[in-house]
């Protein structure tokens, strides 16, 4: 297997090139909990998201998901990006990179918006904090080099800080009681995407009502050099709840159910002239729209602004779509790969009333890959079988291990010409459009999200 | 839920890359990640299904870095290493690499793994170790010994097509290497040592290399492998290529007798420590040399003949665990990674043993492992498993079949080699 090597463009990366660790210059693998965390892990399998590895199962990840539903959960979400605008400009600036209003954004509030290209696909999508009048944090896959890409003719400053900040996620129906619990406050109050500074102990940490998993949930963000002694205190003070450490799957599985994040396709570092990304992937993003007539945004008037689809996504695609800050010309194929290995650990709730959830894909026909999933056509005559998450209702043995072997499409094309192509992996991707609401899909959200009930919720 | 045990020298598991880290991580193109002891290091680059395939049918690259290993010098090195070690070590020639375990003092396997005579009074031991132990069994003589973990990479290069990737790396011909023999080579422009070993079964060789060289090497080797359809093989690639050749694991099959860090998933259950007879390595105990570690007690094991059990392989049809998960509304992936954990085998209701290592071969598109079993039972015999999730839920039963091992022609030390 080659070292990748990028020739449509000449750049060729240290990394790619295997001069030095793809991650880190300094080769540093875990984030600033890694002390913590990798002494309670019992397994030995760590997740690599963006520049770290953060564990992927504690102990048991069935356990793990059942507390984030059911009790509390503690997870490390530290590798999220965080980027600072600020500057006189800044609210104008953030208005043009995305897609909602952030003029509407309350000082200590937070937005939920999607970040699209030019074309009006999305990339990715972001938590907007605007932390002081002129000075947003924007929570996201790395988005900090496409804002300098884009930022001509605004007065602002972008700042890179996800290495300053550790972030520790509580999640779950008892998220509050241990909250509470840890700083003596009462959080009833604290609406859904509001933040506040607090302590717990003497460190110095903000909190907002936030999370991933659909459920009542907290994040606390803490200076990296007390993101230890943070994890400690949480587990001690969370103990007489029943707090356990919740690795990084379970989060994104439960992710699935609530709906509410899409997955990007295209990389973000792409150029100062993204081409339209290839899969028509676009966020319920009507009620985002209407706020902002009048205004120009990225995205506004691109090809596919009209068209609405309601989209699933599956949870590993996720995974690595543009969330790479090196990841230049990646993106395209990692986005389609997983393994087979991973792909069934079976989990009660993600399999309760007999039916897997997840993405559904519809392959249309395409020279090149049909012949991929016709054995599963042709044993089970099942059109969407061997594609996203449709492969796992089939448990004939054959079948899996056929459809196992035909995951990375894009990856094996990149591979089989020798160099990854873009172009290439564009022509393999544009073969998948999502599947249609039918009678094998199910309406979204998967479970109704406890988390936007407003702040009454207990 | 318990902490992942003592950690001796205070450094976090999986905190460190290994030397090959800035290459293997450009090659990784999934997001799994393996932690063994204090290293990471990928689990799957890309498919482990083409892994296997270029372990068996090319050459694979492989990291085998955060294997312990260390390095026994001084006047008494030669007899230290005779204590630690069950086979006679005065018969290894210098340039020669021993295969052998290693017990305690109740005859229990700690680990096994790798002697290389360097020189006459320098000496590598590789594998499963524990360092408190031999300084323990050091007192006295006169021996340095110091702990090569982090000043050395291991680049294991497994497969058929490994002599000529070698050959083109090093610019020498390595045809005439026997099995279990040492040469000094340079690759890249730096000093390696490379050892006609592997664990994988397959004809390949382990290169060692200084840390500071490691990604120049490892860039040099797959280079060379091109045109022979090298790829970098994970650990999960590894661990299946291991059970196919029969090979047995410490705290995966067994549990060694001293704390392994690798294996903090691994409950610590007395019964599950074993003697070398138990696990088929009594040909590598010489009771004829100097008193080593475990000696009287192998002596009388030997003499009683009492071991009561033997590992076998065992053999599942894969349709049947898929059919048990189907009943149970379970996900149809009948094996989602190779299982450390044992599971109960019964003949006619009654346990007779433990099922380990079970897991999906695409070589041979079946599920494959060990068993542990009583020696009444004999070949043929009708065996269930007491098959679970990887969390011990119990499922359901699954008849299993005993065959033998190893699961692969083994072709790692034929042509022009001696069975050492």
């Amino acid at each position: 297997m080659p070292v990748n090597q990028v020739t449509n463009t000449g750049i060729v990366a240290k990394w790619q090139l295997g001069e030095v660790s793809r991650f880190r210059e300094d080769s540093r693998v875990g984030t600033a909990f890694h002390k913590s965390t990798s002494k309670r892990m019992t397994t030995n399998w760590y997740f690599n998201w963006d520049l770290c590895m953060v564990p992927d199962e504690f102990v048991n990840y069935a356990e793990e998901l059942n507390a984030i539903r059911t009790n509390v959960a503690m997870a490390d979400m530290s590798p999220l990006t965080k980027c600072v605008v600020s500057g006189p400009d800044a609210c104008n600036a953030l208005n043009y990179f995305v897609a909602r209003d952030v003029s509407k954004v309350g000082i200590g509030q937070v937005y939920y918006t999607p970040i699209c290209d030019a074309g009006g696909k999305v990339m990715t999508d972001a938590l907007v904090f605007r932390e002081e009048e002129s000075r947003y944090r924007v929570t996201s896959d790395p988005v900090a080099d496409w804002f300098a890409q884009n930022r001509a003719g605004f007065d602002i400053a972008l700042e890179e800080v996800t290495d300053d900040y550790g972030i520790l996620t509580l999640q779950g129906p008892r998220s509050r009681d241990v909250l509470e619990a840890l700083t003596g406050q009462d959080w009833q109050s604290l609406g859904f995407s509001r933040l506040v500074k607090t302590h717990v102990g003497a460190i110095e940490v903000e909190v907002g009502r936030t999370g991933f998993t659909g459920e009542l949930g907290y994040e606390f963000c803490v200076a990296a050099d007390r993101a230890d002694d943070l994890w400690d205190a949480v587990e001690a003070g969370g103990a007489k709840f029943g707090i356990i450490p919740a690795g990084e799957p379970s989060d994104f599985r439960l992710r699935l159910r609530p709906t509410q994040k899409f997955p990007v396709r295209k990389p973000l570092q792409d150029g100062p002239e993204p081409g339209p990304s290839s899969l028509s992937v676009r966020p319920q993003l009507r009620r985002v729209r209407k706020s902002r007539k009048g205004l120009y945004w990225q995205g506004r008037s691109g090809e596919g602004a009209g068209r609405w689809r309601r989209a699933l996504l599956s949870a590993w695609s996720r995974n690595r779509l543009a969330s790479h800050r090196h990841s230049l010309h990646r993106s395209g194929y990692r986005t389609a790969h997983w393994d087979e290995s991973r792909l069934g650990r079976p989990g009660p709730l993600f399999e309760r009333q007999g039916v897997r959830l997840g993405v559904k894909y519809r392959m249309e026909p395409h020279a090149e890959e049909i012949d991929r999933f016709r054995p599963c056509r042709a044993a089970h005559g099942d059109e969407n079988r061997g594609s996203g998450f449709g492969q796992m209702a089939c448990s004939r043995r054959e079948c899996w291990r056929h459809c196992g072997d035909a995951r990375p499409v894009a990856l094996r094309r990149a591979e089989e010409i020798g160099v990854v192509d873009r172009a290439a992996v564009r022509k393999v991707l544009a073969c998948r459009t999502l599947a249609a609401p039918g009678k094998n899909t199910l309406p979204l959200p998967y479970v109704i999200a406890p988390k936007m009930r407003g702040p009454q919720y207990a | 839920m318990t902490a992942a045990g003592p950690h001796v020298d205070n450094i976090p598991r999986a905190s460190r890359p290994t030397p090959f880290h800035a290459s293997t991580s450009a090659l990784n193109q999934t997001t799994w990640w393996y932690g063994w002891g204090r290293y990471i290091l990928p689990d799957v680059y890309s498919s482990m299904p083409e892994e296997m395939r270029a372990i068996r049918n090319a050459a694979a690259a492989i990291d085998m870095s955060p294997l312990p290993k260390v390095q026994l010098s001084g006047p008494d090195s030669l007899r230290l290493a005779d204590r630690l070690v069950t086979r006679d070590l005065t018969k290894l020639a210098v340039d020669q690499v021993y295969y052998t375990p290693w017990c305690n003092d109740e005859g229990h396997l700690i680990g096994d793994g790798l002697v290389f005579r360097v020189s006459d009074d320098n000496l590598i031991i590789s594998g499963e170790l524990s360092l408190p132990w031999i300084r323990r069994q050091a007192l006295g003589m006169d021996v340095e010994i110091v702990d090569l973990i982090d000043r050395l990479g291991v680049l294991s290069l497994q497969g058929p097509k490994s002599p000529a990737v070698l050959g083109i790396a090093s610019g020498e011909d390595w045809s005439d290497l026997g099995f279990s023999r040492i040469r000094h080579a340079r690759i890249a422009g730096a000093d390696v040592m490379v050892a006609r070993q592997g664990f994988t079964g397959e004809r390949g060789y382990e290169i060692w290399v200084q840390r500071e060289d490691g990604t120049r090497i490892w860039n040099t080797v797959m280079d060379a492998g091109q045109d022979s359809g090298i790829r970098a093989a994970g650990e999960y690639a590894v661990d299946i290529a291991r059970i196919e050749a029969g090979l047995l694991l410490v705290s995966a099959d067994y549990t060694g007798a001293t704390w392994d860090d690798r294996c903090a998933n691994v409950t610590v259950d007395p019964v599950n420590l074993a003697t070398p007879y138990e696990v088929g390595l009594g040909r590598f105990i010489d009771l004829d040399k100097v008193d080593f570690c475990g000696r009287a007690a192998l002596q009388a094991v030997h003499q009683g003949a009492l071991t009561s059990r033997r590992f076998v392989g065992l053999a599942v049809a894969a349709d049947q665990v898929a059919g048990l998960l189907q009943q149970q509304g379970r996900a149809p992936n009948v094996s989602p990674r190779v299982r450390w954990d044992a599971m109960p085998v019964r003949r006619n209701g009654i346990v007779v043993g433990r099922a380990t290592s079970m897991t999906w071969s695409p070589e041979l598109r079946r599920i494959i492992g060990f068993g542990c079993l009583s020696n009444e039972v004999d070949r043929g015999s009708e065996l269930q498993i007491d098959w679970s999730d990887e969390w011990s839920t119990p499922l359901g039963a699954v008849s299993a079949q005993v065959v033998d091992t190893p699961f692969v022609k083994l072709r790692r030390s034929t042509e022009k080699s001696r069975r050492d």
